[in-house]
């Protein structure tokens, strides 16, 4: 009797146990499988897929954009233009090309082609000794003597701005060769900054083309003034001839 | 034996009190150590767990690893390759160096010029050299008070006139171009100037905003060329025309002369 109620409470115990555990199992079992899901599928995968992209824009970069390869045979070309290049055109522009004879003339060429702003001082007896110097007052008419005043401005202005676009051109050529020498350094990244330097020099440059573009305006138009003025006197004086010929010939109207 | 004993020596009640311990024994001994005070499961949690961490490791840490290989080995690929910070400063370094060359651009192309000696050309060339438009309205005067005004029409035959003015306006035209080319040749050297000090402070990712900028600066430094060669073909046009209308002239003025002292030696009929 008593071995019955025993086994009749252990089966109760039994019971209790096995249908707890698996009742609460159950329970979360669901929100488990769920998690799991989640994290080996949308997350996982988009790991992955991320990792893919990554690997593959990264293989691009270094296979397709910017290989090692290349950078150094961009590099190479650099150096092999420099080398072919440089010197021989550093010789070329430096070769002299004075071709005056006599003293006074071989002085002021000197001056005008020493590319040194520092020479101007002396550059404008230089250029009195040569040409001649001004008539004075009452030597010729006043409008000759203003043309031959402004001619000789314009003239020596002029040469005393090519003095300075020598020496501009100087300091512009090795400018150039500085961005050279850096481009040949520089990594793909950085060239940008390079590339927009050279192109600040560019402009720097096209202000002094600009310069000697007035000057050479300047020329023309003072050039076409003369003429202009040699025409209203010759003009004038041509009717003046003609004049007098005529009366002298009694044909005078 | 009272009511209450004899009650409790029956099978029934014997076997239901039974029953009542054993659970009672149960929900004290057995059940309480598998559920905590919500009433969870911790093992069935702990082995859940197990397998999450199992889970992540597997899916999420690896791929994790992996992308963060990949970030670095992209890292290491712009610091040492794209962009490495000694290439950078070098580049600014040489920005920085070119300060000075610059600055001297802007003084060469300002050079105080001055070689006229007599009062009108002093004048002339003092507003031709001014780089200041603002001269423009004021060249027609000086350019006349040197090269002499335009003759009264009766002075001179009138294809001449034609030819003499049109030669002073396209002289003059081009010495109101030649000021316009001064000012816009300082404004560039100073834009470039500026250009470069920016450059000096840049980075490489805003290095090709710097370039653009300076580039539509060229495109139009280059448009400022191409007017000026206009010109200078025009002035150039002016002068190849003048001497062919010169020779024009005197071979009409010869005639014409010619003719009359013909009429003038031949006696008359």
């Amino acid at each position: 009797m008593k071995a019955k109620a025993m086994s009749c409470g252990a089966s109760m115990l039994v019971i209790m146990l096995l249908l707890f555990p698996t009742g609460a199992y159950a329970q979360f079992g669901d929100i488990f499988s769920a998690i799991l899901s989640t994290i080996t599928g949308p997350i996982g995968g988009a790991l992955t897929d991320i990792d893919e992209i990554r690997s593959s824009i990264l293989g691009t970069e270094q296979q397709v954009l910017w290989p090692l390869s290349l950078i150094a045979q961009a590099r190479n070309y650099i150096s092999t233009i420099k080398a072919g290049y440089r010197a021989w055109m550093n010789q070329v522009y430096r070769l002299p090309v004075n071709s005056a004879n006599l003293q006074m003339p071989k002085s002021l060429e000197s001056a005008f082609l020493s590319g040194q702003i520092g020479q101007i001082g002396g550059f404008g007896q230089k250029y009195t000794s040569t040409y001649g110097v001004q008539p004075v007052s009452g030597a010729a008419p006043q409008l000759n003597l203003q043309m031959v005043d402004i001619e000789d401005a314009i003239a020596k202005d002029a040469t005393v701005q090519s003095m300075a676009a020598d020496q501009a051109t100087a300091t512009m050529l090795e400018t150039a060769q500085r961005i050279e020498d850096e481009a040949q350094t520089t990594a793909p990244g950085t060239a940008d900054m390079v590339a927009a330097e050279a192109r600040t020099a560019e402009l720097a440059s096209l202000a002094m083309q600009h310069k000697l573009l007035a000057y050479q305006l300047r020329e023309a138009a003072i050039e076409l003034g003369h003429r202009g003025s040699i025409l209203k006197q010759s003009t004038s004086n041509t009717q003046n001839l003609n004049q007098q010929i005529l009366n002298h010939l009694g044909g005078a109207q | 034996m009272t009511t209450w004993q004899s009650f409790l020596r029956k099978p029934l009640v014997c076997r239901f009190a039974l029953g009542g311990a054993g659970v009672l024994i149960l929900s004290t001994v057995a059940v309480r150590p598998a559920h905590s005070q919500f009433g969870i499961d911790i093992a069935a949690i702990l082995a859940g767990l197990k397998e999450i961490n199992n889970t992540l490791t597997s899916a999420v840490a690896s791929p994790l690893k992996a992308i963060n290989r990949v970030e670095q080995e992209e890292q290491q690929f712009q610091q040492n390759v794209l962009y490495p910070i000694s290439a950078i400063n070098s580049a600014r370094q040489m920005a920085t160096s070119f300060t000075a060359s610059f600055s001297s651009f802007r003084q060469l192309g300002t050079l105080n010029i001055s070689s006229a000696t007599l009062p009108n050309p002093q004048q002339l060339e003092q507003q031709m050299l001014s780089g200041n438009p603002n001269n423009i309205a004021s060249i027609n005067g000086a350019y006349q008070h040197v090269f002499a005004p335009l003759p009264a029409q009766t002075a001179m035959p009138q294809n001449v006139a034609y030819q003499v003015d049109m030669g002073d306006a396209q002289a003059q035209d081009a010495i109101k171009k030649a000021i316009e080319l001064d000012a816009f040749a300082e404004r560039e050297m100073e834009v470039a100037q500026k250009l470069n000090d920016q450059i000096a402070a840049s980075a490489p990712g805003t290095a090709p905003i710097l370039d653009a900028e300076a580039s539509a600066w060229v495109i139009q430094a280059n448009a400022y060329t191409q007017m000026g060669m206009a010109e200078l073909l025009r002035v150039n046009s002016a002068s190849v025309s003048k001497r062919s209308g010169e020779l024009k002239d005197s071979t009409t003025q010869m005639q014409n002369l010619n003719q009359r002292i013909t009429h003038i030696l031949t006696p008359p009929r």
